[in-house]
């Protein structure tokens, strides 16, 4: 049996997604088979009119003068224009079989239909309205179609002009049906089976790019909100992007929000839309649209872009040079050059920039000045929003964060935060059974100290992790390696990145 | 095809609105502020309507649709003397203008008398240059049927109002108006007032259709917000300097002045004189923008 994957066409043995696919589709990430309900469509009367100053299209409507026009289609083939008034365009003569009248009747604008000259049967003409009016055309109530397209011609056209042919107009159109699979579903001759999607995306707008390319760093995507328009991922509302140039949006364009509540959310667009400043264009989806129009919001769906993220911070030196060398670009290490050293800065940092500049330069640290942490998202959402935007760590794999106290004879230390967003962190996760050693505390909005964070060295039933008492604590999560901090001074920077 | 909006509701989380107008590909065309409400008057295509007040009916607000948003309507009389311009000139006008319309009161030099009455060559091109017109005419059948001659050449949809009630042989023909000695506030009144309005939709809509069929090369909504951008012509509440039309846009600033940076701007990736007739209008002098077809240009024909 013949079917395809990802558009790809192969033979398959077995009628079931498991013989052409080892992966398999979940509740939570379907498939979308695409199946071709009728071969074709032929969109019928419409024709082409040929002129000498151009072409124009006429639609017609089911009717006896419509047949009539169909059955002598050659006769107005050679047609001259006879007349063109304020009202109309004539073109002459072909004989019929119509019974002449001598009524008025009211013609739309750009009305296709047939009347009598000199209201004689032999002489009919092919009338083509281009302004609404009154008029005794010959026939009674002759109108079988409408210009739609190529309006402008019906004003240039002439007693000198003529048809130089006529054409049906034969627009195809496939019709296809899609299927949201969950399991090993049967699938049928020629299935199109849809697993994943593919962008491509765009140098106009690099920051919008980055922004993307970390969002779907995990190849999956989910949908989190939807209508005909477009649907949206919030994953990474609240990151701020600078205004870049603003595109238009095309079905299958992805843009970025760069303004407002909704800053950082990611769109992938079903229909057209205009240019806006808010929105950044990052790329488009080549294959796979599919996917996201036929989900539901909540489930994901796999994504693969054809451009790789260059963005090495948190990795090792070695690993940073094998990417850049399957790349091709060039690299140099600065600061800790061993292999084993973290990366903490890469320059340039914005995946576009380092393509264009084809090297890149990496600091190292040692590895041991990096910490592990492990986060409560579940527990302390909003703590763990604040903590990942000071430390950076919503679009970057490292985080840092800068020392505000520390002191050997002290118990814990404290690292700066932003009063200002602070202002919104409620109490959430107070640490009520008393303060673990190792955990992340985030004074809240209670303490006029709110948003510094801070980690004890020992357990303590009375204060939190940035000494304010436990209604005034928000626990965020815990740093694995915790007791190599005692080591850390005032002014240092440490560097983080998940376990 | 764009359609015209307007948002009443109030001032608290408005900006979830415009947020969502901005990411359906919507255009906010205007924001007044009044205390704690806000009226936002915005253009949306208008299958996206239905999610955007899925929103507006959680903040307890409603979106009105205003179907002459997009239209600039010439109310013309036969004169501007007291014989023939109070009161139902004014009430058609004020009438149309809570749909949305920008409308023009036009006085003809020459409308008043039936055996003299004619309208100027000039007067025709700043007529047509309104996407439609309403002629209100007097009381008397015989007077209506001579001057409704004139008016056949107008290519653009037209309701001719008159006094009797009906008139047999004229197209678009509204009775029940003609002169009136008082304003047109009874229920009657305002009846004969809506089969104005809804005989002039109807035409309209045909002519929006026609559009749609063959579109334009750029919506006009998007012109007028690309030309404010680039002109820096942002209207205020008291002052409209780009008035919309169903196929292009009015730039009301002098023709000498600012043509040729209104053709040299750079919309949507085209130069705007190359897929746009800019021509001077015959009304105070100012610029007419006629969007060209897409079929015209060779675009998806």
């Amino acid at each position: 049996m013949k079917a395809y994957l990802d558009y790809a066409p192969m033979d398959v043995d077995g009628d079931r997604i498991s013989d052409v696919t080892d992966s398999m589709p979940t509740q939570e990430m379907p498939f979308v088979l695409e199946r071709k309900t009728t071969k074709s469509m032929l969109i019928k009367n419409r024709y082409e009119v040929v002129t000498d100053k151009g072409n124009f299209i006429i639609e017609t409507t089911n009717n006896k003068f419509h047949d009539f026009f169909k059955e002598n289609i050659e006769h107005f083939k050679d047609l001259k224009v006879q007349w063109a008034d304020r009202n109309t365009v004539n073109f002459g003569y072909v004989p019929t079989r119509m019974e002449p009248t001598r009524k008025q009747y009211d013609y739309d604008k750009y009305s296709v239909l047939l009347g009598l000259s000199g209201y004689d049967k032999e002489m009919g003409v092919l009338t083509l309205s281009k302004m609404g009016h009154i008029s005794r055309n010959g026939i009674e109530k002759s109108v079988f179609g409408k210009v739609t397209k190529g309006r402008h011609i019906l004003d240039l056209l002439g007693t000198n002009d003529k048809i130089k042919d006529i054409r049906e107009v034969e627009v195809r159109s496939e019709q296809y049906e899609y299927e949201v699979v969950t399991d090993d579903a049967t699938i049928k001759e020629n299935d199109n089976i849809i697993t994943k999607t593919v962008i491509d995306v765009f140098e106009q707008c690099p920051f919008a790019v980055e922004h993307l390319l970390f969002l779907i760093r995990d190849g999956v995507l989910a949908i989190d909100k939807k209508n005909i328009t477009y649907c949206r991922n919030d994953k990474l509302q609240g990151v701020s992007l600078p205004q870049e140039s603003s595109l238009e949006r095309k079905r299958g364009s992805i843009s970025v929000r760069n303004a407002g509540k909704g800053k950082g959310s990611v769109f992938i667009y079903f229909r057209d839309a205009i240019e806006d400043k808010s929105h950044s264009v990052a790329g488009n989806i080549i294959n796979g649209l599919e996917l996201p129009m036929n989900l539901k919001p909540g489930q994901r769906f796999k994504i693969e872009s054809k451009t790789e993220r260059l963005n090495t911070l948190g990795l090792e030196q070695i690993e940073a040079e094998k990417i850049t060398k399957r790349i091709g670009i060039g690299h140099e290490r600065i600061g800790d050059t061993d292999d084993n050293a973290i990366i903490i800065e890469q320059d340039p940092e914005i995946t576009m920039d380092a393509k264009k500049n084809k090297k890149i330069v990496t600091k190292g640290i040692d590895p041991n000045m990096v910490f592990k942490i492990r986060l409560f998202e579940d527990k302390a959402p909003n703590s763990t929003k604040y903590f990942k935007t000071i430390t950076g760590l919503t679009t970057r794999q490292l985080g840092s964060l800068d020392v505000l106290v520390a002191h050997e004879d002290l118990d814990m230390i404290m690292f700066k935060g932003d009063q200002k967003m602070a202002g919104e962190l409620a109490p959430e996760n107070a640490p009520s059974n008393g303060s673990k050693k190792g955990r992340i505390g985030i004074t809240n909005m209670a303490s006029r100290q709110r948003g510094i964070i801070g980690v004890r060295f020992n357990d303590s039933e009375e204060y939190g992790p940035t000494g304010e008492d436990m209604y005034h604590t928000n626990c965020v999560g815990e740093v694995i390696n915790f007791e190599k901090l005692r080591d850390i001074k005032e002014g240092d920077t440490i560097y983080l990145t998940f376990e | 095809m764009f359609k015209i909006y307007v948002f009443k509701g109030g001032i608290y989380r408005h900006d979830e609105v415009i947020e969502e107008i901005e990411d359906l590909g919507g255009i906010i065309l205007q924001k007044m502020p009044m205390q704690t409400e806000i009226d936002i008057v915005f253009a949306l295509e208008e299958p996206d309507i239905e999610h955007l007040e899925k929103l507006t009916k959680k903040l307890r607000g409603e979106v009105i649709d205003i179907p002459f948003g997009d239209m600039e309507i010439a109310i013309v009389a036969p004169s501007l003397s007291r014989h023939h311009l109070p009161h139902p000139v004014c009430d058609l006008s004020e009438f149309l203008r809570r749909y949305g319309s920008t409308t023009n009161i036009i006085g003809l030099a020459r409308g008043y008398g039936k055996t003299i009455f004619q309208i100027s060559d000039k007067e025709k091109r700043i007529i047509s240059e309104h996407d439609a017109a309403i002629f209100s005419y007097g009381m008397f059948e015989e007077c209506i049927l001579i001057k409704e001659k004139e008016v056949r050449d107008f290519t653009i949809p037209y309701v001719l109002c008159g006094g009797p009630s009906r008139i047999d042989g004229i197209r678009n023909y509204i009775g029940d108006i003609g002169r009136k000695p008082g304003r047109m506030k009874s229920s009657e009144d305002i009846k004969t007032l809506e089969r104005v309005k809804n005989l002039l939709l109807e035409m309209v809509e045909k002519k929006r259709e026609d559009i749609s069929n063959d579109p334009l090369m750029l919506p006009p909504v998007y012109v007028k917000r690309a030309l404010e951008d680039e002109l820096g012509l942002e209207g205020t509440l008291g002052d409209n300097p780009i008035v919309l039309h169903l196929d292009g846009v009015r730039v009301k600033k002098p023709f000498n002045d600012l043509s040729i940076k209104v053709a040299d701007s750079i919309i949507g990736g085209h130069r705007l004189g190359d897929i746009a007739r800019i021509t001077r209008s015959n009304m105070n002098d100012t610029i007419i923008v006629k969007m060209r077809t897409k079929s015209e240009m060779g675009v998806g024909a």
